[in-house]
């Protein structure tokens, strides 16, 4: 079973935290951590060395922080792995800049273990969106009204497709995608991926976040 | 009479106390300027000399303290501390004024005192005696000082601020500096939430590695407990220390901040009939929103005693699964009065929840209704 292990790094300054979170994620038997580090300046020799499958990231730390090292990250890395922000609050404003800069999701250091463990999982799979509602809520709070850019418009997303987006946003899955709109789940894996592709987003939290920041929906709905 | 007009008559008098080393002085030189064969010229110079110094006291920092303070108890004006360095000229010479004011005023009515109430207790003592009229006058002159005294006395106090007040420099510098103070202590709220969040952090995440540890590594365990007890020992210390430095001005509760647990007791005390209609299980709502939805009961019943003259108030609580609303309603005698500092707090502190506030007159009654969110717990 070792090969479907899903590999974890963990970066935050303070080590009693990324102790909890190795021995609970460990304890879970399919992921192991692979690394830890610090400071967000660690993070390239670190993901080069360990090769992980999901970063789970602190948001503040001195030096080099989380946002910045995400954006790093995912700029000069060919194959990154995807990040998963890990914050002390939720209403931090810092934890929606790193999601556009690119991190996958987020799960708070004081979620319950299993749910730390599942947010890995859901984030490592990319088959659905990490707490839509507390990332709507993330937009709603920052939205101001106006769409910024017109990123959805130039996309030309087919009506299937936009229908697609739309349920992502809600944080439906590839499946629930599939029975909700009769189609096969394979067909639902093609239209995301050819949303993700016209939108150029990473992943489904970017695409959410594109969808919401365009306001193709709004988050206040 | 009322107790208001009484200390008015003090304040008023007080300015007549203050006022006769003035009148005795005038009066001695007066009778030596008077007096045949004196040396006039060393008189008249000593009397400009004199004058000279009566002049200073009028414009002294202290009087003006004294004044304020005078104001304040006697008159009930609601005036700030004065604050010495903020005072210009223009501050000084509304001072002065106010205290030849205060002065005149005070020994006019002194004297109003010196004259009627004697009348008076001789028209008392021996009714009659001189004529019904006199009897009559005295008596008049006793009411008639009653009423100019609280006459005066309302003028005095609706006078203060204006002669005693800040001038608008200096309240714009005092507001300033509230800001600046409001600022930091934001910001000292801001940080000891940030360490005491991570304390609690620490100590959540220790708890649940060691919990999954606890049989296979029992040394892992206690280092935990370790981290556990040192996190909430210093998070403890920290709000302790800040929380000293936040509540500088305004006591500490000795009692723990009320919630809709304890609503009986408010409905008891309100001061006004209650009807009170709850739905749903308000004792499981989360302590933040109970809080404020008592605060929001308690201060519209405060708002209906004082302005639905004893009528019965209603107020329904509703406790769904995601939000508290609160609605009270009371009916009006009349005069809905302007919407004042508190109903402003509520709306404020609702809107900081996340929730919405409306407070307004409706079919002759005054309506508080407040929805305020639980806040998603992820």
């Amino acid at each position: 079973m070792s090969g479907s292990l899903i590999r974890v790094a963990v970066v935050d300054d303070d080590e009693l935290i990324r102790v909890g979170l190795r021995v609970i994620l460990e304890g879970a038997g399919d992921l192991t951590v692979v690394g830890e580090a610090a400071d967000g300046a660690e993070v390239p020799p670190l993901v080069a060395r360990t090769r992980p499958d999901v970063l789970l990231m602190d948001v503040r730390m001195p030096g080099i922080d989380g946002i910045q090292a995400t954006r790093h990250l995912l700029a000069t890395s060919a194959d990154p792995p995807r990040v998963l922000v890990v914050t002390t609050f939720e209403h931090d404003d810092y934890v929606y800049e790193a999601l556009r800069a690119g991190a996958s999701g987020f799960v708070l250091k004081r979620a319950r273990p299993a749910e730390l463990v599942e947010a890995v999982r859901v984030v490592a799979t990319g088959e659905s969106l990490l707490f839509p509602a507390a990332i709507r809520r993330l937009a709603g709070a920052r939205a101001d009204g106006r769409p910024r850019g017109d990123r959805l418009a130039s996309a030309h997303l087919t009506d299937r497709e936009a229908e697609v987006l739309r349920r992502m946003t809600t944080g439906a899955s590839n499946a629930e995608i599939a029975q909700a709109l009769h189609l096969g789940l394979e067909t639902v894996k093609t239209h995301v991926a050819n949303v993700l592709a016209k939108l150029g987003a990473r992943d489904r939290t970017a695409a959410v976040i594109a969808a919401y920041e365009s306001g193709f929906v709004t988050p206040g709905a | 009479m009322r107790g208001s007009t009484y200390r008015r008559g003090v304040f008023l008098l007080l300015g007549g106390v203050l006022l006769l080393p003035y009148a005795l002085l005038a009066a001695a030189l007066a009778r030596a300027f008077a007096e045949p064969g004196a040396p006039r010229p060393v008189i008249a110079a000593l009397a400009a000399v004199t004058a000279a110094i009566g002049l200073v006291p009028p414009f002294l920092r202290g009087t003006r303290a004294l004044e304020i303070t005078a104001a304040r108890w006697l008159l009930g004006a609601d005036l700030p501390d004065p604050v010495p360095a903020a005072e210009g000229g223009e501050t000084r010479m509304r001072s002065a004024l106010w205290f030849v004011l205060h002065l005149a005023i005070g020994g006019a009515v002194g004297l109003g005192v010196l004259v009627a109430v004697p009348l008076a207790v001789a028209a008392l003592l021996q009714p009659g005696r001189g004529g019904l009229g006199l009897t009559a006058a005295g008596l008049a002159a006793l009411v008639g000082l009653v009423f100019a005294v609280a006459g005066l006395g309302s003028l005095a106090t609706t006078m203060a601020p204006v002669l005693l007040g800040p001038s608008p420099t200096a309240r714009i510098a005092a507001l300033e500096a509230q800001a600046v103070r409001l600022a930091e202590r934001n910001r000292l709220a801001r940080e000891l939430h940030d360490s005491v969040g991570h304390a609690l952090t620490v100590t959540t995440l220790q708890a649940a590695a060691a919990r999954g540890r606890l049989r296979e590594d029992p040394a892992f365990a206690e280092r935990a407990l370790v981290a556990i007890e040192d996190a909430g020992r210093s998070a403890l210390a920290d709000l302790d220390a800040v929380l000293g430095v936040l509540r500088d001005d305004s006591p500490a509760p000795l009692t723990p901040s009320r919630s809709l647990r304890d609503l009986a007791r408010l409905v008891e005390e309100a001061g006004v009939p209650v009807d009170l209609e709850t739905e749903g299980a308000l004792d499981d709502i989360p302590p933040h929103v109970s809080r404020e939805g008592y605060r929001i009961v308690q201060e519209s019943l405060t708002n209906a005693m004082r302005h639905a003259g004893g009528a019965t108030a209603t107020v329904r609580l509703s406790a769904t699964d995601e939000a508290l609303t609160v609605h009270v309603r009371n009916v009006l005698d009349g005069r809905p009065g302007s919407p004042g500092r508190g109903l402003r707090g509520m709306a404020e502190r609702v809107t900081l929840l996340g929730g919405r506030f409306d407070a307004g007159p409706l079919d002759g009654a005054w309506l508080v209704a407040a929805r305020l969110p639980y806040g998603e717990v992820a």
